[in-house]
């Protein structure tokens, strides 16, 4: 051992390599006590549980991944919250998707699918990003109501 | 299809032996396997076949998607055994681009190789954690790291262990099988004493228990472009890798991830 002491660290060998056993998922899954699958398979919620469902969905993504920004987009990825980034970097990271969650939300005023996607954006600094997409053309009004809730549950 | 990946950061740590002779253990044993050579230097091709710059490969597929898939695949005399080469474009291939560049091709290229029905894919990339090669180990099911039993390979080892986990984060999927000592010498001490300083510092569930002496043998396979089993003298070598394989086997089986669960034909 002492060949190796002189040019190694053992305990941050050992921190490292355990880092490596453990599963990712499962950790952030213990600390939420939910899955996204598991979110995606109840049936629709009330508003108040849709808060509840965009934050758990928010939280466990920014857990498990280096989320650097958040977005709500559009059915046709135009941008209904957050910060526009370039839309070249935008459309290669799209088809490096990381992790895709259909979330499906009822109430008085917005009834449709979402889809949560996480994506690497890498002509932009390896960054990755977390875009919450709706999969189907909301109205304007159902739109600006989703992103007031979209605000508020990664608020 | 299970993908797994050999990767290292050094070089020359045996990796290329290792996955020939893994590979040749895993058709032998009855599953579909294809070798995928994804070290643009070649090694596999120029292991295996004479004439590998002049076949299509990994790095074509990467440089034109829409080329025929079906005249990547090469069969070989092992109905169970195909190869991928790295390709002619490997000539020009550059390891240096940033890691997510060729992630959703290199995906698209499993995808499309898994309709083949193959079991397994292994896939001996270049070493090193960095572009091209990160974005093979993010789009593999499972990690096996060579790794060579002498002190300046194992000075390599955090800046590996640093690197996996930053993949993990690209691939939260990803399985470190676990390291496999190679080029282990019995007889010298320096590396009869790296390797027993490898085993006091990785937790026991990350060290393969099987290790890949340094042998002669395996330079005379190469030369003769065959994995050890074929040719003469070569079983006892071949047992090392079948010991392997089992070693894996049981590590998938005990995983908890339903992406590495072995189907029928491994058991």
């Amino acid at each position: 051992m002492d060949l190796i002491n002189q040019w190694l660290d053992p305990s941050e060998i050992r921190r490292l390599a355990e880092k490596l056993l453990t599963p990712l998922a499962i950790a952030s899954e213990h600390h939420l006590q939910v899955q996204p699958e598991e979110i995606t398979k109840n049936p629709p919620l009330h508003d108040n549980r849709l808060l509840e469902r965009l934050g758990i969905l928010c939280d466990w993504a920014q857990q498990s991944f280096p989320i650097k920004e958040i977005y709500l987009l559009n059915a046709d990825a135009e941008m209904v919250f957050g910060k526009s980034i370039q839309q070249g970097a935008f459309n290669h990271a799209r088809e490096s998707i990381l992790y895709t969650a259909p979330i499906e939300i009822q109430n008085h005023e917005i009834n449709t699918k979402l889809t949560l996607q996480i994506y690497p954006a890498v002509s932009v600094g390896n960054s990755i990003y977390l875009c919450v997409l709706l999969t189907h053309p909301l109205s304007q009004a159902q739109t600006e109501v989703l992103s007031d809730l979209f605000l508020q549950s990664i608020s | 299809m299970i993908r797994l990946s050999i990767s290292s950061q050094k070089g020359g740590v045996g990796k290329t032996t290792l996955s020939i002779n893994l590979a040749y253990s895993l058709a032998r044993a009855g599953l579909r396997t294809v070798l995928v050579d994804a070290d643009p230097q070649g090694s596999v091709g120029l292991s295996l076949t004479r004439q590998s710059r002049q076949l299509l490969g990994l790095y074509d597929y990467l440089a034109n998607p829409a080329a025929k898939f079906e005249s990547f695949i090469l069969p070989t005399r092992l109905e169970t055994l195909s190869l991928v080469s790295a390709g002619i474009a490997s000539n020009y291939a550059d390891n240096k681009g940033s890691t997510g560049a060729y992630l959703s091709r290199i995906q698209d290229f499993f995808h499309k190789l898994a309709a083949y029905q193959f079991d397994v894919c292994i896939i001996d990339t270049a070493a090193g954690l960095f572009g091209i090669t990160n974005d093979i180990i993010a789009s593999s099911d499972a990690i096996l790291i060579p790794q060579q039993a002498e002190p300046l390979g194992i000075r390599s080892l955090p800046k590996l262990l640093e690197g996996l986990n930053q993949l993990r984060i690209l691939n939260p999927r990803l399985h470190v099988l676990g390291v496999c000592l190679t080029m282990l010498q019995n007889d010298l001490r320096e590396s009869t004493e790296a390797a027993s300083a490898l085993r006091q510092l990785l937790p026991d569930e990350m060290l393969f228990q099987t290790d890949i002496p340094r042998d002669e043998i395996f330079i005379r396979a190469s030369a003769k472009g065959l994995p050890v089993g074929v040719i003469e003298n070569g079983k006892k070598s071949a047992a090392i890798f079948d010991s392997l394989r089992s070693e894996i086997t049981r590590k998938m089986a005990n995983s908890k991830q339903s992406n590495l669960a072995p189907t029928r034909s491994w058991i």
